[in-house]
């Protein structure tokens, strides 16, 4: 979608940012390496999660990090400001992500018997069930597609609103909406499947 | 809004991005519908067990971004000091295009200036001297026998590291820090045996840790 288009109906602002990621990145534009750091440092992890969330290996994720952030090097210059910083490199994250997808063939994922979950305890029990939840609840995000499994990480893990999910995602609202509502429904069904859904908050 | 139109923005009640006016009017509809209600208790079950699962999968190991800084660098040196320009970006004044440049690629362009002086000084001066060139130690060099090298230090890098290097080419220093700081450093190949000193030149180079610049005079 072209910058300055409206999402939604709603147009975006085209004005410049003073924030110090969009400082950052100005930066890089005239090479400083110190600020490419900065930047780096403030994005890499939760970019990696999110290509891990996406991709499913960390290998890959951590390549493709790599690859979101020195793309970012290439690309400063273009950056005009329109963008938050973060939407920026998500966007670019999501479309190597969806990229990398298509090049591969999708892994398959067993779902794991949900009579397996053992109910959390103390000790290191406790921790090991833990963690086999994480587990479990990662393995459901992988039964989703890509564009629902996107939609999920980037509104409950990445904490982003739906206009940033749907700038990153370069789509209308509606479908930010429509996938969503499909995602957690899907999502709801595999995580009560395995005993998960239903906890109190 | 209606009810629909509540029940689509849940997710992001749930994750606290709606704007003032939308969580007010998600909060007005909450009082009123069971169902909205209890879907914000799913929701928040399911961003909970999402945002757990992140936290325990795999991080991002601490050693990535020294790769991301040497794709950089491979970037970089690839584009080329001449390769400067950015893209979108309106013609600059030469003190301002000169700032906006890298410093190692001002470096570069500074070395490349040097060394075309260097050459030119040394073609007028081989023009009555053919067979040998005279360094500021006062020792003469057997030009045919000889190669010499601009070789310019990590600042970073400790004395016997720097020997380690030039003795690891068989090489020595013979003139040197220049204004820029690189050195000249002699090694016994003669001039003719090219792929002899495009080795040694990447043996260097490929010590980053101790040089940073390394080209045949």
């Amino acid at each position: 979608m072209p910058q300055g288009e409206a999402i939604g109906g709603k147009p975006v602002k085209n004005e410049i940012r003073a924030d110090p990621e969009s400082l950052w990145i100005q930066q890089i534009a005239g090479g400083d390496r110190e600020a490419f750091e900065k930047l780096y440092k403030a994005y890499a992890a939760r970019l990696f999660r999110y290509l891990f969330s996406m991709i499913g290996d960390s290998g890959t994720a951590e390549e493709l990090t790599n690859d979101v952030m020195v793309a970012a090097w290439k690309a400063a210059a273009t950056f005009r400001g329109e963008a938050k910083p973060s939407t920026w490199l998500f966007g670019i994250a999501h479309n190597k992500a969806l990229n990398e997808l298509r090049r591969k063939h999708p892994s398959t994922v067993e779902i794991e018997d949900a009579t397996e979950l053992a109910a959390p305890g103390e000790g290191p029990e406790g921790v090991i069930q833990r963690a086999n939840l994480g587990q479990r609840v990662r393995t459901a995000l992988q039964d989703l597609s890509p564009e629902h499994r996107a939609v999920v990480e980037l509104t409950f893990y990445q904490g982003l609103s739906y206009l940033e999910v749907a700038e990153i995602m370069q789509c209308p609202l509606s479908t930010v909406k429509t996938r969503m509502f499909y995602a957690k429904k899907k999502l709801q069904e595999v995580l009560e499947k395995k005993g998960i859904a239903g906890e109190a908050p | 809004m209606n009810h629909r139109e509540i029940i689509e923005l849940l997710p992001w009640y749930a994750n606290e991005t709606l704007s003032a006016d939308e969580r007010t009017m998600v909060e007005s509809h909450l009082k009123e519908c069971g169902e909205c209600a209890q879907e914000v208790k799913n929701l928040t079950s399911m961003r909970k067990a999402v945002v757990e699962a992140g936290d325990q999968g795999p991080a991002l190991p601490p050693f990535a971004l020294n790769r991301a800084l040497a794709q950089i660098e491979d970037y970089e040196r690839a584009k080329g000091p001449a390769i400067s320009s950015r893209q979108d970006q309106p013609p600059v004044a030469w003190g301002r295009y000169w700032r906006l440049k890298p410093i190692f690629v001002r470096a570069l362009i500074a070395v490349q200036l040097v060394l075309m002086l260097a050459f030119g000084t040394v073609a007028v001066y081989q023009h009555n001297h053919p067979n040998v060139i005279y360094t500021t130690s006062g020792e003469p060099v057997n030009d045919k026998a000889s190669t010499t090298i601009a070789v310019g230090f990590v600042p970073t890098a400790s004395e016997q590291e720097i020997r380690q290097a030039i003795l690891g080419i068989k090489g020595k220093i013979v003139d040197g820090p220049s204004a820029l700081g690189l050195y000249t450093v002699q090694v016994p190949i003669s001039r003719e045996h090219t792929t002899e000193i495009e080795q040694v030149l990447e043996t260097l180079r490929q010590n980053q840790r101790v040089i940073r610049f390394a080209a045949q005079k």
